[in-house]
Order: C-alpha cells, then sequence, then structure tokens
C-alpha cells in the first residue's frame, strides 16, 4: 500500500513538473521578445517619433507618422468593408450552416479562415494591383478586409449558437418577423460575443504583414489618395529592420513597441468584455 | 358562453411520430381554460399548435384546424397569428441584453405598431396588467436579468400583453418559480381573464383547480375529457380522468 502510494506521489510530482516546465519554455520565448521590444522600442519613443514622417534612410531625425497613419486608414477601411459581411456571414452560418446545402460554405469559410495571409495577398495583387496597375491603399484594405471576413463570421456563428434557442423562440412568438428576430433579438443577445470577435480580427490585421507587402508597399510619405501606395507600421518594421542605419532599426523598434502596445490594449479590452459577460 | 378557438380533428407529428391525435377542442372567450395531464402527453404540444410555433421545426408535421374567430389560422400569417394569440413559456426568458423598458417594448417596437411616444404609455400599461409597473417604474433601464425570476416571469407576461393579443397561451407559467411567486402569477392570470381567453398548460392540478374556468384531460396526445373545472374534477366521466386526478397514474 504505502509504496504504491509514494509511487503515485512521485508519479504526481514529475507530471507535475514536467508540464510547468514544458510552460516555462512556452513562454520564455515571448517573455524575451517583449522585453527586447520595450528595450529596443522605448528609446525610439519621442515626440518627433508620432508627428514627423521618416526622413531620408539613416538620417537619425524624423518619426513614422505616416505608418501609423497609414495603419489606422488601412484597418478603418479594411474593417469597413469587412465587418459587415463578416457578421452577415456568421449569421447565414448559424442559420443555415447545418444544411446539406451549406456544407460548402461553411467549409469555405474553415478554408479561408486557415490560408496563409501571404496568398491573400497575391490574390489581391492580382485581382486589384495588376489591373489598376499601382499599388494602392485600397487594394491594402482590401486584403485585410479578406482576413478579417472569416475571423469575424466564425467568432458570430459561435456567439449566436451560445444564446439558448428558447429566446430566439421568445422572440419568434412576440410575431417578430424573422429576420429582425434574427438581428434583434438574438444577435443582441450575443452582441458581447460578436464585438470581442471582431477586436480580435481588428488585432490580428493590424499586425499583418504578408498580405500588405503585396498590395500597398509602403510609403515615405503621408497618405495621398487610396489609389496611392500607402505606409502602415508592419510595412516600415519589414523594411527597416532590414537595413544598415541604425537610425532606421531604431525607428523599426519603436514601431514594433507601438504595434505590442496595441495588441495588448486590445486583448485586454477582449478581456474585460469577457468578464462583462 | 361564445366560443374563441376551435381546434378541429388536430394531429401534430414529429418526423413519424405522432404526438397529438384527432383533438378537438372549444375554448371559451374570456375564461380560463386549464389543460392537464402527465407528462408526455402532448399538451405543450399542443399549446404550440395554437400559435403556429411549431412552424419552425422542420420535423413537425401539423394536420387539422384551429380556429380564431372561426377563422383558421393556418390560412393566414403566422406573423400576426403569434401577435393574435400570445405565448409565454415555461422558464422566464427574458432579452438578456435588454433594459427591462426595452423588453416590453421591442415587440411592438419590431412589428412597427406603434411611434415611439406611445411606446412609452405601451410599456406602462402592459406592466400595470402584469402586476409589475410598482417594482419596477424607477429601474426601466436597468437590465431585466437583474430581476427575480418571478418578476421575469412577470415581465415576459407584460411582453406578450404589450402587443395588445386577444388570446393568452401559457406554458406551465409558475413551474420553475417558487411559491410566493406562483401565488402572484395565478392572481395575475386570474385578473387577465377579463380582457383575454387564457389557456393554461399545467402539471399542476390543485393549480388547474384554483384559478381554471374550464379543464380539458389529455392522455397519450387525446383529449380525454373536457368540462368545467369544478365538474370534472368532482365528477370525472372517464375512469382514466378520475385515475389521474386521484394520483393514480402521473
Amino acid at each position: 500500500m504505502i509504496s504504491l502510494r509514494v509511487k503515485k506521489k512521485v508519479q504526481n510530482t514529475f507530471l507535475f513538473l514536467f508540464a510547468f516546465l514544458s510552460t516555462i519554455i512556452a513562454i520564455i520565448p515571448l517573455f524575451s521578445i517583449i522585453f527586447e521590444v520595450i528595450k529596443n522600442g522605448i528609446e525610439a519613443i519621442n515626440l518627433d517619433f508620432f508627428i514627423q514622417l521618416p526622413g531620408p534612410l539613416g538620417e537619425s531625425i524624423g518619426g513614422i507618422a505616416n505608418a501609423i497613419q497609414g495603419t489606422l486608414i488601412l484597418v478603418t477601411l479594411a474593417s469597413i468593408i469587412g465587418v459587415p459581411i463578416g457578421v452577415i456571414t456568421g449569421i447565414y452560418l448559424y442559420e443555415y450552416g447545418k444544411e446539406k446545402k451549406s456544407t460548402l460554405i461553411s467549409f469555405s469559410v474553415d478554408l479561408l479562415y486557415d490560408l496563409p495571409s501571404i496568398v491573400v495577398g497575391i490574390f489581391v495583387y492580382i485581382t486589384v494591383v495588376s489591373p489598376m496597375r499601382s499599388f494602392s491603399a485600397l487594394a491594402g484594405a482590401l486584403a485585410l478586409a479578406i482576413v478579417m471576413i472569416p475571423i469575424i463570421a466564425k467568432t458570430t456563428e459561435e456567439s449566436l449558437t451560445l444564446v439558448p434557442p428558447t429566446i430566439s423562440e421568445a422572440g419568434i412568438a412576440l410575431g417578430i418577423p424573422k429576420w429582425k428576430n434574427i438581428v434583434f433579438i438574438v444577435l443582441n443577445s450575443a452582441k458581447n460575443g460578436v464585438l470581442n470577435g471582431i477586436v480580435l480580427a481588428v488585432a490580428r490585421i493590424t499586425g499583418e504583414t504578408a498580405p500588405l507587402i503585396m498590395t500597398c508597399l509602403g510609403s515615405n510619405f503621408w497618405f495621398s489618395g487610396m489609389d496611392k501606395p500607402i505606409n502602415s507600421l508592419t510595412l516600415l518594421i519589414w523594411r527597416y529592420a532590414m537595413q544598415p542605419y541604425p537610425s532606421a532599426v531604431k525607428k523599426a523598434w519603436g514601431a514594433a513597441f507601438l504595434l505590442l502596445l496595441v495588441a495588448l490594449a486590445l486583448n485586454l479590452l477582449v478581456k474585460s468584455g469577457g468578464e462583462r459577460k | 358562453m361564445k366560443t374563441k378557438i376551435e381546434i378541429r380533428n388536430l394531429n401534430v407529428w414529429f418526423n413519424k411520430r405522432q404526438v397529438i391525435y384527432d383533438v378537438n377542442l372549444k375554448v371559451p372567450e374570456q375564461a380560463i381554460t386549464a389543460v392537464i395531464g402527465p407528462s408526455g402527453c402532448g399538451k405543450s404540444t399542443l399549446l404550440r399548435a395554437i400559435n403556429r410555433l411549431h412552424d419552425l421545426i422542420p420535423e413537425a408535421k401539423v394536420k387539422g384546424e384551429v380556429l380564431l374567430d372561426g377563422k383558421d389560422i393556418y390560412k393566414e400569417d403566422p406573423l400576426v397569428v403569434r401577435r393574435k394569440i400570445g405565448m409565454v413559456f415555461q422558464k422566464p426568458v427574458p432579452f438578456p441584453s435588454m433594459s427591462i423598458f426595452e423588453n416590453v417594448a421591442i415587440g411592438v417596437k419590431l412589428n412597427d405598431l406603434a411611434k415611439k411616444e406611445r411606446l412609452e404609455k405601451i410599456v406602462e400599461r402592459s406592466l400595470r396588467m402584469a402586476a409589475l409597473w410598482e417594482e419596477v417604474k424607477d429601474i426601466l433601464e436597468s437590465p431585466a436579468t437583474s430581476l427575480s425570476v418571478g418578476q421575469q416571469q412577470r415581465l415576459t407576461i407584460a411582453r406578450t400583453l404589450a402587443l395588445e393579443p386577444e388570446v393568452l397561451l401559457m406554458d406551465e407559467p409558475t413551474s420553475a418559480l417558487d411559491p410566493v411567486s406562483m401565488k402572484k402569477i395565478e392572481e395575475l392570470i386570474v385578473n387577465l381573464k377579463n380582457d383575454y381567453t387564457i389557456v393554461v398548460v399545467t402539471h399542476d392540478m390543485r393549480q388547474a383547480a384554483r384559478i381554471s374556468d374550464f379543464t380539458a384531460f389529455m392522455y397519450e396526445g387525446k383529449i380525454i375529457e373536457f368540462n368545467e373545472t369544478s365538474e370534472l374534477f368532482r365528477n370525472p366521466k372517464e375512469e382514466i380522468t378520475e385515475k389521474y386526478i386521484t394520483g393514480r397514474i402521473s
């Protein structure tokens, strides 16, 4: 008996240590990234960093204001396109996704969800950039919207599924037409989950680089039109981090720090939203 | 007494399984009709057939007629039918993301039945009729989920009344409630019969005896007996009715 208990205790301790160490190994890279980004990024932060154009490569003056502006424009525009389509797709999947004829659609959404974002970039390059003969803000926003749609569609569908069927039934029993019942009763009851999905999707596209390389190229100037190239934080990091000039690398660190803060803020927003529920 | 709802040869199937067999029933106007019977006898299914909730379930098939004032509701617009014939469910289901006010107003609002200015009056009137106004008049903007379960059930009754229905269907409206809340709802139901035709499904025979004017006893998908409540409980005509009300079958 005693030996069995000792054996179990040893097993238990061993497994606990194993799980604990695995967790530590998993989060070491995360913390070292955060540490490095903060250490190097904070040095780059000053007022000019937020309000000046980058200036000539290699000069230590200037900031990344046009990249901040570009990211804001791209994310806003992508959300304007992607959020309604994503939410409506989610409603469709919830309402009709279980039916046989919709198998193809729900499968496609899953596929789109897992699609490497560089492929989305190539798709938009072929369909928009190439015919327009120009890299453009519009193309970038479209690419980001395509990345966004399946994320929002899936979270919307999941949130709707969590609403008890009795709620939908109660709405129907009040003589409310089907579509109004879905939007104003069921979707309304699921709105926290849907909003969380939207915030997560925004966080995801704010950090996307690959689709933008193929679509908006980047720029050293302010935003000058939807049909012109535009800069973004991720594009700036991608280009400047590879430069031999320390001042450019420093700006890239600063931009990375800023992105990290945005990601942190959005995730905290989702977390607090989740607790509100 | 005038008949408000007449059910003729009603049959309901779920897939191939028949749940309701040839039910005929005349529900009198401005009275409370109780439907009693053991669990699974089809009383809820019968009730849901009266406001066409089975339309939502692809597996459900309904055959027969349900006449409201002589017109078959299965030949009318289901949305209009459901506004005229309101439904209160067993578990109170307030819309969780809405305030008390919105919960009562939402049916009227989404059906475009009243202008904004009139909404406040409709909400107050409905909450008064549901005997909830005094308790909530100062917290109309609070979430509906902050109310107690008994209050929530009165709220869903107010929500149904806001549409000014002619008939109220209630599916075991007190079975999820504590005795005090149950008593309040029962009083409320009795008060409401002056203005509405009410059908209450209940498995609580004493409740049927307390509040209803007429009682139908259902067993295995059929209506075995229908009579004035006092008569049905005192002199049941069928042996099986007697067995049920004396507790020998459940």
